[in-house]
């Protein structure tokens, strides 16, 4: 077969296919003998695309858009909803919007091809209309109310708005209730006939499934005719500063104990996606080496009863922003805070213990393999990887390839005190 | 996939599912109790104690260093309820020794250190350390007064309450932190003795290691505890109480509205199936009453829908909307209910229920814990049913059985947390 790429692991023992369908997307088929099918359709479009730039000119739209025309493109021109049609196939369907994407999948365990006919369909046939968007921004007010009530929530995007300046990224993805009130059908084809390209978007099954079949439907589907039309996003890395906005960030809701998140702002983000994969596999490693559950903070600030025993963190890299997050419960989040950064500095004296590098990179390694037992993972995984711009099984050779010294380095540029925004949720009845 | 169903030495049974499918195993250790309040409290307690360490792992950073070189083993201890059977689980999920690049042998490190857990936990003269079990009371009080985090979570935690409201062994969270407060080192330690010497011990694994393995490290590292065979109280002896209402103001912006039904029916229950397609129907799937009616017909919330809860034959409708829209809501939810009780569904729509079931069970042989849980709670009431059966049983449900399943449903609780706060107004300060 033409324009068919092989990926396998010997180390996994997996492979899958990459097959650049005529109409210009690419089509993964990961094969696992599973009892489920999961499906994924996918467009590099989020929530960060609120400004973007076609036939150079800039076009600015509402906060939320990009989630808007996720829910509403479940509704058809016959009336009929999406939902009800993988319903009658016995398919679990879902969608969602995050900032820098927006995915439609299903999962079935049987008549996998009406699913994939239904999923193709519906995403390449959008049908705005005055009253279904005006229907639809009820739902979606009731939506934002329910994360607005989210303590949790509320708390990672003080977080996101005391360490950006104007990176939308601070905003929510959901928008606000006056910016989907600016939403029209007409805004809605806008986006979509920007984003919804075969050429921005990918396809990616995992399960037992026939590539033959699944090229059938995308021959059956798949539009083949578009003009090319080239979008170019607002470059908002180069606008934001290495600085944080605030770096304390407070509100008050309904909570029995503070939560906080602790942000460190990255701009030192590596334009190559390899480099970037290397990047995150080293900050995973150092934050394994400071945060842990095995490790000398966590059980300090445990045994101490500083923290509740959830103590969560992760780095997150994108090609536009990047910010290191741990995030918990705790009576007095400066007290963690100072005691996070002291131990931070005790560190830059002295090397990470080589035993705790071995074992740090064993568990990357490890959570790493557990990723491929399901469909759903596979499947979320591996258009992480497409869109991200990597392969998804060289992650082990990067984890393989990075050494003391890239951690080292690594650890020279984090943690900087003006790279950091603590947000807060405090009871209402507290100060 | 189905359990090969066998014993050790001590009597104990071991459900042991063989297959290579995944790159991780999961074994779990059950130990079942019939549930009384005061367990109920110490179990909480115990499992944060048990987490702390144990005399060859004294610290929570040895144990986790110990569970990093298993490959980043996890073990979770949990409290858990199977109906009116009170547990505790450790359930571990482990690297599948194919994938372990040197000769670390991960299945007996695991169960090494869940026995350790369970038989050697740090204590001093018959009583839990008294800094520790401190700190853990201050843990499990946080985590019972947490539940305001969530305002969904904890409109239906008020619900649940007010179905158990005569009920003395389902404490409420209120009950719970004066009695996890007056918890003495002492007592807890009794009662972690008495759950090792009268609780039934059951052992589940999942992966590609051999029985005879199995058997083998089961009887090595667990052939010390109990065989008990304990007897099962009836999952749902409750009687219908009549209605009763109730609702808290809280200062959130969007109300939450817990409908509480009792079904009168079990997992045990001959019309059991009749229950799920009823339930999945009425408000369990994309394609329900209610997520069509409530949400997209008549916009009033982002979710509604309804969950059956097999093992106390209770079922909830949660909907998240605006405050003044109460009595909408409802009226709209009890319409829908009255549509399922007359039989006034398609073939389309009942096909769908049916179908969204097994679509989920049918999906259970590809997760190991979902195999676990199927079955663990089967075993533990004597039911044998496979997921297969069950998928039979789900496709042979008629209308009329539906229907007749939602007639038994008893409205018996509506909870209303009424948000106070007007949209998108916040306090936030610099």
């Amino acid at each position: 077969m033409k324009n068919k790429t092989e990926f396998c692991s010997s180390r996994l023992r997996e492979r899958y296919e990459c097959i650049i369908h005529k109409s210009g997307l690419p089509i993964y088929v990961f094969k696992k003998k599973l009892s489920t099918v999961y499906a994924m359709y996918g467009t590099r479009y989020g929530s960060v695309d609120s400004t973007f730039y076609l036939d150079g000119k800039a076009h600015t739209v509402p906060d939320g858009i990009a989630h808007f025309l996720e829910h509403k493109l479940f509704a058809n021109e016959d009336g009929s909803d999406s939902f009800e049609r993988f319903s009658e196939y016995g398919a679990d369907a879902n969608a969602y919007t995050s900032v820098n994407r927006t995915v439609y999948l299903f999962s079935c365990t049987d008549r996998f091809g009406d699913s994939l006919r239904e999923l193709l369909c519906f995403v390449n046939h959008p049908h705005f209309t005055e009253h279904n968007v005006a229907q639809e921004r009820d739902i979606i007010a009731q939506e934002i109310g329910m994360y607005e009530d989210s303590p949790a929530e509320a708390c990672y995007y003080g977080m996101l708005e005391g360490l950006y300046h104007t990176h939308s990224v601070r905003r929510n993805i959901c928008g606000t209730l006056a910016s989907i009130g600016q939403i029209t059908p007409d805004l809605l084809y806008d986006c979509y006939h920007t984003f919804y390209r075969p050429d921005n978007m990918a396809l990616v099954v995992c399960g037992d499934v026939s590539t033959e079949e699944i090229l059938t439907i995308a021959d059956e589907c798949l539009p083949t005719d578009l003009p090319p039309t080239v979008a170019l996003r607002q470059d908002e890395a180069q606008a934001e500063p290495p600085h944080v906005l605030q770096s304390r960030v407070k509100k008050h809701m309904q909570v029995s104990k503070p939560l906080f998140n602790i942000g460190f702002k990255d701009t030192d983000i590596p334009k190559d996606p390899t480099a970037r994969q290397k990047k995150d596999a080293c900050m995973a490693i150092l934050n394994e080496l400071i945060f842990c559950r095995a490790g000398q903070l966590y059980n300090e600030l445990f045994e101490s009863g500083l923290i509740s025993p959830e103590l969560t963190y992760g780095y997150t890299v994108t090609d536009t922003f990047a910010f290191n997050a741990i995030a918990g419960e705790a009576d007095e989040p400066e007290a963690v805070l100072h005691r996070i950064m002291a131990y931070i500095e005790e560190l830059r004296s002295r090397p990470f213990p080589t035993e705790d590098f071995v074992r740090a990179k064993r568990v990357m390694y490890a959570e790493f393999v557990k990723e491929f037992d399901s469909a759903e993972g596979i499947a979320s995984n591996l258009l992480g990887a497409v869109f991200d711009g990597y392969e998804l099984f060289s992650y082990l050779d990067v984890l393989d390839s990075v050494t003391e010294q890239d951690v080292a380095e690594a650890f020279t540029h984090c943690f900087a005190p003006e790279t950091l925004t603590l947000s807060v949720v405090y009871p209402t009845t507290e100060e | 996939m189905t359990p090969l169903s066998l014993h050790i030495k001590n009597g104990s049974p071991l459900s042991v599912i063989h297959t290579d499918t995944f790159k991780t195993g999961m074994l779990a250790v059950t130990l079942s109790l019939p549930r009384r309040a005061e367990l109920v409290s110490a179990s909480l307690l115990l499992c944060g104690m048990l987490r702390r360490g144990c005399e060859k792992y004294p610290s929570s950073q040895a144990l986790n260093r110990r569970l990093d070189e298993l490959y980043a083993s996890f073990v979770e201890i949990k409290s858990t309820h199977f109906g009116r059977t009170e547990a505790i689980q450790i359930c571990a999920e482990l690297l599948d020794s194919t994938y372990i690049p040197d000769k670390t042998d991960v299945l007996d490190g695991v169960c090494e250190v869940i026995s350790q857990l369970l038989l050697h936990p740090i204590a001093e003269q018959n009583a839990f350390p008294v800094s520790a079990l401190e700190k853990e009371k201050q843990n499990v009080c946080d985590a019972l007064r947490a539940e305001i985090n969530n305002p969904r979570a904890y409109a239906l935690a008020r619900c649940h309450e007010m179905l158990y409201e005569t009920d003395r062994d389902y404490p409420t969270a209120d009950e719970l932190l004066d009695t996890v407060s007056a918890m003495d080192s002492r007592t807890l330690y009794d009662a972690y003795r008495r759950i090792l010497r009268d609780a039934e011990l059951r052992i589940f694994y999942v992966g590609s290691e051999t029985e005879e393995r199995i058997v083998s490290l089961c009887e090595r590292y667990f052939g010390t505890l109990g065989t008990n065979a304990v007897a099962r109280p009836a999952m749902n002896p409750e009687r219908p109480s009549g209605l009763c209402e109730r609702t808290d103001r809280m200062p959130v912006r969007q109300g939450k509205l817990v409908i509480g039904f009792r079904t009168g029916a079990c997992m045990a229950d001959a019309d059991y199936p009749a229950h799920l397609v009823a339930n999945e129907l009425f408000g369990g799937s994309p394609a329900s009453k209610l997520f069509l009616n409530v949400r997209e017909r008549m916009g009033l919330c982002y979710h509604c829908s309804s969950s059956y809860h097999a093992l106390s034959g209770h079922l909830f409708v949660c909907a998240g909307i605006e405050p003044d829209k109460r009595s909408v809501t409802e009226a709209e939810i009890d319409k829908q209910w009255q549509a399922t009780k007359d039989g006034a569904f398609s073939e389309a729509e009942l096909a769908a229920a049916k179908l969204s079931l097994c679509n989920a069970y049918r999906q259970m042989p590809d997760n190991p814990f979902d195999l676990h849980s199927f079955y663990t709670v089967r075993q533990l009431f004597g039911i044998e049913d496979t997921i297969e059966d069950t998928v039979k049983r789900v496709c042979l449900v008629t209308p009329e059985q539906v229907a007749a399943a939602a007639r038994t449903w008893q409205k018996d609780a509506v909870y209303f947390l009424h948000g106070t706060l007007p949209s998108e107004e916040g306090d936030d300060e610099e």
